[in-house]
């Protein structure tokens, strides 16, 4: 029985790591064209809560990516809570990241969704995973 | 039936079955306006805008560039080198526009979001480089920025800023190039007048009712409200006045209370605003969820916060 299931736990094991990455197509407007493209887009889940993550970001893959890996400490933004601007892109851009704002979906969904990223040089994480980590670390720093 | 169980009856229950009336479940959105596409209003002070054309979008079901209803009362040059911004109004921005344009234009016309931007820069920052690139007159030797212009402004080259720059400066710069991307005026002959309720003309509980009967009628409706107060923060500087979009309602599964759907411009982040009446809205599919950019709040909070609402007729 032992030598029957491992074969068949190891399939499961292999297609549990390939569910965690997804080819997605990613949508940005480039002179008032969409430009599609296609990426890996890895989950991360914090408790049911589903984030996007570059490939190199991926845990399973042992690939962590810096800005998941850079020890938490107290950061300075100023106007963060102002209405002046998004508090996820004013994180992203203190943390020393990229922002973006891209349109995606998987597997000929019919809709496209949009959400944003905050690129590392190659590496993303979405900005919504970076509020969450960060949020009881961030200072806010007032005109 | 004794008469004092049938007065208990009718003094209790049947308000409670009103109650619940009240509060029936709604989420009003349609292919241009919904729960997966949260506007991210980028490094800009335009939140007015950006609600002022989900209540168009919603509306026309088609998506109205929400930059290009800008309406600060100031030039956008000396809005964003100010970084605070002077605010707008919803209901303003779309009369002023359709005053002006007897049109509208589209987001596919003039993109307010999705930028394909060379190197680190949000919005305000592009277009705070690109005046100084044009008071220093060196755009044609920044790659990136010519990239970045093509990115936000396709038909504006280096020829077509040069011929207005050599005439007018900077003046008014971004303000022209809205205007070259939205010739092509969608919508033409379109009118509306936009409904504004605000304190203390309207009462509060007024302006709750308004909302209410405006959701059964498949509306979606602006809120404008003191954000400090609506998210209870305890920040000890002001945020101001944020324009948002309420689409929706439910009774509270932990509370029973009523509480709305507010639809925010600042992408899907937002479990950092969350605490006693104030959740963020997930779409979850099997036991996977993801933030929409949307929240549930509560009535004491809305009541708390409120300005006025803007809606159309």
């Amino acid at each position: 029985m032992k030598i029957l299931l491992t074969p068949f736990c190891f399939l499961l094991l292999l297609c549990n790591a390939q569910a965690d990455c997804r080819s997605a197509d990613i949508r940005i407007i480039y002179q008032s064209k969409a430009e599609i493209s296609k990426e890996i887009v890895c989950d991360r889940m914090v408790g049911k809560i589903q984030f996007f993550v570059s490939k190199s970001c991926e845990e399973k893959s042992n690939g962590s990516c810096e800005i998941l890996k850079r020890p938490k400490k107290d950061i300075v933004i100023k106007n963060y809570r102002s209405n002046f601007g998004s508090p996820g892109f004013k994180l992203c851009s203190a943390l020393g990241g990229v922002p973006q704002i891209f349109d995606y979906k998987f597997n000929q969904d019919s809709v496209w969704k949009s959400t944003e990223r905050c690129f590392f040089d190659k590496d993303f994480v979405e900005i919504s995973l970076l509020t969450s980590e960060w949020k009881k670390f961030i200072k806010v720093k007032h005109d | 039936m004794s008469r004092i169980a049938l007065l208990l009856i009718f003094v209790f229950a049947v308000p409670a079955l009103f109650a619940a009336e009240e509060c029936s479940t709604i989420i009003n959105q349609n292919e241009a306006v919904n729960i997966e596409n949260a506007r991210n209003q980028d490094g800009v002070g335009w939140c007015y805008a950006y609600a002022a054309a989900d209540l168009l979008s919603y509306r026309l079901k088609k998506k109205i560039s929400a930059v290009s209803l800008y309406d600060s009362g100031q030039s956008i040059e000396q809005d964003i080198s100010s970084m605070s911004g002077k605010g707008g109004d919803m209901g303003w921005a779309i009369t002023d526009y359709l005053r002006k344009k007897n049109s509208l234009c589209l987001e596919e016309d003039l993109p307010s979001s999705d930028f394909k931007f060379c190197s680190y820069m949000n919005y305000s920052e592009f277009l705070n480089s690109l005046y100084q690139s044009v008071n220093e007159k060196y755009i044609s030797n920044d790659q990136c920025l010519v990239d970045n212009l093509k990115a936000t402004f396709p038909l504006a080259d280096y020829g077509v800023i040069q011929n207005y720059t050599s005439r007018f400066g900077s003046k008014n710069l971004v303000e022209y190039l809205y205007d070259l991307h939205c010739k092509k005026q969608s919508f033409k002959g379109y009118k509306v007048n936009p409904v504004n309720q605000y304190l203390p003309r309207f009462t509060k509980e007024a302006l709750l009712k308004n909302i209410n009967a405006l959701l059964e009628k498949k509306e979606i409706v602006g809120l404008a409200s003191q954000w400090e107060k609506l998210t209870e923060n305890d920040d000890p500087a002001k945020t101001g006045g944020h324009a948002t979009v309420i689409v929706g309602r439910r009774k509270s599964p932990d509370t029973g209370e009523c509480e709305y759907l507010v639809r925010n411009s600042w992408g899907k982040s937002c479990d950092e605003l969350e605490g006693e009446g104030l959740t963020c809205d997930l779409a979850c599919v099997d036991r996977n969820c993801r933030y929409t950019g949307h929240l549930w709040v509560s009535t004491r909070r809305i009541q708390n916060s409120i300005l006025g609402i803007t809606y159309l007729p």
